[in-house]
């Protein structure tokens, strides 16, 4: 073997050595670069128009704390300041107060009516009959809203609406009660729509990884 | 060979690769490695503590075992624990894979 070549071999293991002590992995990270900073969100509670508010509050949470874990962090909101929105100021505060990075607000509203309908396109409930007709439906109309607390801005403004077809009525008390219930139903599908948007899709990133 | 001694100076390089001075650490690294390969992401982050904790290391060797818990933490998705271990290694070390590692975790901001 010529002298130059076992020099090469020898440097090409030295190099190889050098290098061995650590590999590719591949981690999975969200896409969205809002999470991959580890900031946390802040959840200021939701005003959704004849629902309450606190139970809105803790059924938001729940979903957040779920989907986006470590992350979500209630805020207190009380609406009977006057403010139909929180003002920025109020959110830099509450933000401040939970240590939030950014804020979402969920606004909305919900009502419901009765309605009739021919035998042929009603519902098929199950103890209902064609010739009853008449049932409830529900509309929820909600904005989601993401703020960055940091420089106090409107990220963006998500507009959700949902309506529910509920049960057959046979008086209005009852049928409040489906409201309410399909409502609430109503909010958890759209806000857990917008989490999963939010978090978006994972995409694999390479990490340098020590072996030895 | 033309210069003897670039070839003994390589020679000595590789073989300092091997030192018995770094044998247990290196067994240590590996084993936690293995364990992240079989994906026991929790067991190899304990191994890897108990290293921080009971062995006498160099900067460098904390900063690669910080980068490891780190990925071991982007894992299993604790962004910020991982935030604060990567942070932690490149204060100990400025080894330019933990860099390349921390800027992709930042995701290029």
């Amino acid at each position: 073997m010529k002298p130059g070549l076992s020099a090469i071999l020898l440097m090409f293991a030295f190099v190889s050595c050098v290098h061995m002590d650590r590999e590719t992995v591949y981690v999975k990270v969200p896409a969205h670069s809002l999470f991959m900073e580890g900031e946390r969100v802040a959840l200021i509670q939701p005003v959704i128009h004849g629902l309450d508010s606190k139970k809105c509050h803790d059924l938001l949470a729940s979903l957040g704390q779920g989907i986006l874990p470590g992350r979500f962090q209630k805020a207190p909101y009380d609406s009977r300041t006057g403010e139909i929105l929180p003002s920025l100021s109020t959110l830099s505060r509450l933000s401040r107060q939970v240590g939030g990075h950014y804020a979402l607000v969920v606004t909305g509203e919900y009502s419901g009516k009765n309605m009739t309908s021919g035998g042929s396109s009603f519902p098929d409930y199950s103890g209902t009959t064609p010739q009853r007709g008449y049932y409830r439906l529900l509309s929820l109309s909600l904005t989601i809203r993401l703020y960055n607390m940091k420089t106090l801005t409107l990220i963006e403004e998500k507009d959700y609406s949902r309506t529910l077809e509920t049960a057959p009525i046979f008086d209005m008390e009852e049928a409040k009660e489906w409201d309410e219930e399909a409502a609430f139903s109503g909010l958890a599908d759209a806000f857990r729509h917008y989490l999963f948007y939010l978090k978006g899709e994972t995409k694999e990133s390479p990490r340098s990884f020590f072996t030895r | 060979m033309k210069n003897p001694s670039l070839f003994f100076l390589l020679l000595l390089a590789l073989i300092s690769c091997a030192g018995p001075q770094k044998q247990v650490m290196k067994t240590s690294m590996s084993y936690g490695h293995r364990l992240f390969s079989l994906g026991l992401y929790d067991e190899a982050a304990f191994h890897y503590r108990m290293i921080l904790e009971k062995e006498q290391l160099s900067a460098q060797e904390r900063a690669r075992i910080l980068n490891n818990l780190a990925v071991i933490n982007e894992m299993k998705e604790e962004y910020l624990r991982a935030r604060e271990l990567y942070r932690e290694a490149l204060e100990l070390d400025s080894d330019s894979d933990v860099y390349e590692n921390y800027k992709k975790f930042m995701g290029g901001l």
